[in-house]
């Protein structure tokens, strides 16, 4: 679950480099001709990587999972949807998004919008400790709750008291595992989502603020009226991201999973099931239908967000 | 036109810096990459012949001291020992890589010999669709193989009857008892030889001496290997190849289960902790493996109980009856079907399970499987354990009478007890055990299908998804 660091939505880079050409004011352009080879030939390394390491492994997962004893069918996507693990693991999964996506949106934002109300030093200050939490990403975030969640080791054991918990295996029980999961991807995501949406926030020309202030609005009011609309791609494209990484949930229930002797169970997200098939069972052709499956289900709610959320128009 | 100067300097020098600080930070990572890769690769090797490809032998780290010994004893063998976590707890690493390596081909530096601590993993590695174990029937003398205790060879025994394994260790359960501790509170009492006798004495100390225990519920092993196991429960029982027969039903898992509900130990004296987290000095008796005698108790050790204290009894005997018991790890030697020289690996395989080199005490951490070497074991053992005498008839009646109808599958059922109940059995009130039976069974039953078996069960529950 890392989050890019230096993200560009298409037509905010345009703002941006309009931005920066209007600063530069009177400064020689560059002929466009050099730009667009040095472009594509720094698209090209992407591409290259795309299709070795992103696309190529697609099409290697498709073509395992829709062969069948008779050549081309779909027996291994209908095997593991009978699976009992199959519907459990998407229904927690769904249910981790819900509140994983839903917080990390409202406090994203709402903390970002605060921050930026702020006096530059102060919010530099406060945008680094919203980040560090997410400087223990994936595999060492595990390792850290894991303590924070075992009540006789826990710095915030009162609290796991209060709730009844006296051993570890009180606070990973199964229904509580959704929550945990939320809480770790919370922390681990938040601070760098809090510093990319105070960088949109940044791109907002200081006159149209200025204008709204001087028009009387408050400071309520320009946070939700006037800055909120205008990160809205931000927000939608934070969305995409993390839902994509969310649905492939993989490396903290694998961790707590080890870590707890199997109280977490080794297939508790789907791409977990599809590990578990192909390393476990020996089996890649399911644990491919699984991981299309994945792929499926992530590229359908990334083209609705895109789409509903206007992400790639110009205005 | 100064400031902006200076200030522009300044700039540049602070870029430059921060790139200096870049090229460290990779720095540091190649040179961590490369020292990992040197920790994983470069484990001690080649003899004399440094031209012959050695044998490569996978081993975990409480199998260093067998590495020690074997070399002291062949100083000129030419083996690549090669660390790995031992297959614990269902990691499956080897499943992992055999995976991958039958897809890819197996590389000239795939092992020759494992050691593997799951008792479970050599059925599946053995078996479709893996098949990379070699049959050591016919490398193997007859004679040497008939020589492991008990039932023990079965989990080395695949359903077509190949022989695809040699155990290690013995993991048989036995009762550990704190002698002083015992009779400080029951006097002279006998110790308990059935499970109703042993979970009254828990009762008893849930209201007298709270805080002592007769043992845990608090890992994923506690019900189903030491009550559920030891008391012929058939949850996990193969009767043919790629079928198997779970009954929670059975009076045989109602019994115990009903047993350990009337008591009210759990939660008291049976502790909600892992039996590796209580204070082994409140323990005064606890079933468990043969290896748990110094494991748990930490005999010798600060902490722990003095040398000469604990002593081992047989297990309760069955609700039914029967005189049999659990077994929880041990550990089995494993030989690669690929291994290009295949009647070294399996000779090598040989000698690490019942050499006399090998398996004693200081190298081999557990009781000889291979009976051969049991006595001389127990024997040295006189000094860490009470009663020699009693802990040794305890041993080695243990290590014959397991239950074998507790087969090996390619899932743990440590690890479905710990998903499905563990949570509901260290709650507070504590769930019956009575009523944990059914989905403990629809867990099992669950990642047999996954695993591709047929499950037979007269509960339609268990039987029909």
């Amino acid at each position: 679950m890392t989050i890019p660091s230096a993200v560009v939505v298409p037509d905010e880079r345009a703002s941006v480099r309009r931005g920066l050409r209007a600063r530069r004011g009177s400064r020689k352009r560059p002929p466009a001709a050099t730009s667009r080879t040095a472009g594509y030939f720094f698209v090209a390394f992407y591409v290259v990587l795309l299709l070795a390491l992103g696309v190529a492994p697609a099409i290697y997962a498709i073509a395992l999972a829709l062969s069948a004893p008779g050549g081309i069918g779909f027996a291994h996507f209908i095997n593991t949807f009978n699976f009992f693990e199959f519907a459990p693991a998407f229904e927690h999964v769904l249910e981790f998004e819900g509140i994983w996506l839903i917080s990390q949106t409202i406090f994203v934002v709402a903390l970002a919008l605060m921050v930026h109300t702020l006096e530059r030093r102060v919010s530099t200050t406060f945008r680094f400790i919203f980040y560090l939490p997410g400087a223990m990403a994936g595999a060492a975030s595990a390792i850290i709750w894991l303590f924070m969640f075992t009540p006789s080791g826990s710095p915030w054991a009162f609290i796991l008291h209060a709730f009844h918990y006296q051993v570890l295996s009180n606070t990973v029980a199964p229904g509580n595992l959704f929550i945990i999961f939320a809480i770790m991807a919370f922390f681990t995501g938040a601070g760098g989502w809090i510093v990319i949406m105070y960088g949109a926030l940044n791109n907002i020309p200081r006159e149209l603020i200025e204008a709204a202030e001087i028009d009387g609005s408050n400071v309520f009011q320009t946070a939700f009226r006037i800055k909120l609309p205008l990160i809205r791609k931000w927000i939608v494209y934070m969305l995409v991201l993390s839902f994509a990484a969310g649905s492939q949930l993989f490396v903290e229930p694998q961790i707590l999973a080890v870590a707890t002797n199997g109280e977490v169970p080794a297939q508790w997200s789907p791409n977990q099931l599809a590990y578990y098939l192909a390393f476990q069972l020996d089996r890649f052709n399911d644990a491919a239908a699984v991981s299309v499956d994945l792929l499926v289900v992530g590229l359908i709610v990334a083209v609705i967000l895109v789409w509903r959320g206007k992400l790639f128009e110009v205005d | 036109m100064l400031h902006t100067l200076s200030s522009s300097i300044a700039r540049t020098l602070r870029r430059t810096r921060r790139r200096g600080r870049g090229t460290a930070l990779i720095t540091c990572t190649a040179l961590a990459v490369a020292g990992g890769g040197v920790a994983i690769v470069g484990v001690a090797a080649a003899g004399a012949k440094a031209a012959a490809k050695p044998l490569i032998v996978w081993i975990d780290t409480s199998r260093v001291p067998y590495e020690k010994a074997y070399m002291k004893a062949n100083p000129h063998a030419n083996i690549k020992w090669v660390l790995y976590n031992g297959n614990e707890n269902g990691t499956g690493v080897l499943q992992s890589k055999f995976a991958l390596w039958n897809r890819t081909g197996w590389p000239s530096d795939a092992p020759d010999v494992m050691f593997d601590t799951q008792n479970y993993d050599a059925v599946q590695l053995g078996t479709a669709p893996y098949n990379d174990l070699l049959n050591l029937k016919s490398y193997v003398p007859k004679k040497v193989l008939g020589g492991f205790a008990g039932t023990s060879m079965s989990s080395c025994t695949t359903p077509s009857g190949q022989v695809i394994c040699l155990r290690n260790d013995s993991a048989a359960e036995v009762l550990w008892v704190n002698p002083t501790l015992y009779s400080q509170f029951f006097g002279s009492a006998p110790i308990p030889t059935t499970w109703s006798a042993f979970l009254a004495d828990g009762t008893a100390l849930n209201t007298a001496h709270p805080g002592y225990l007769i043992g845990s519920v608090g890992d994923g092993f506690s019900i189903d290997d030491y009550f559920l196991w030891a008391n012929e429960c058939p949850l996990d029982q193969v009767t043919g190849k790629g079928t198997i027969e779970i009954n929670p039903n059975s009076a045989n898992c109602t019994g115990i289960a009903k047993a350990i509900d009337a008591s009210g130990d759990v939660g008291k004296s049976l502790s909600d902790e892992s039996i590796f987290s209580v204070n082994p000095q409140k323990v005064v008796m606890a079933v468990g493996a043969l290896w748990e005698g110094t494991a748990v108790f930490q005999t010798g050790a600060s902490g722990g109980v003095p040398n000469g204290t604990m002593v081992a009894y047989p297990a309760p005997a069955a609700t039914n009856g029967a005189k049999v018991t659990g077994d929880l790890g041990g550990g089995l030697w494993l030989v690669s079907k690929h291994a290009p020289d295949p009647s070294a690996a399996a000779a090598f395989a040989q000698y690490m399970a019942t050499s006399p080199n090998i398996q004693k005490v200081g190298v081999d951490s557990g009781l000889p499987q291979y009976v051969a070497d049991q006595p001389k074991y127990v024997s040295s053992l006189a000094t860490v354990f009470g009663d020699p005498s009693v802990t040794e008839a305890s041993w080695k009646s243990a290590a014959a009478s397991v239950w074998s109808g507790w087969s090996p599958v390619p899932w743990s059922t440590d690890n479905v007890w710990a998903s499905t109940n563990l949570a509901a059995v260290t709650g507070n009130p504590p769930a019956t055990m009575s009523s944990q039976l059914l989905p403990y069974a629809e867990g099992l039953a669950n990642q047999a299908r996954l695993a591709g078996y047929t499950v037979k069960s007269p509960v339609a529950a268990v039987s029909n998804p």
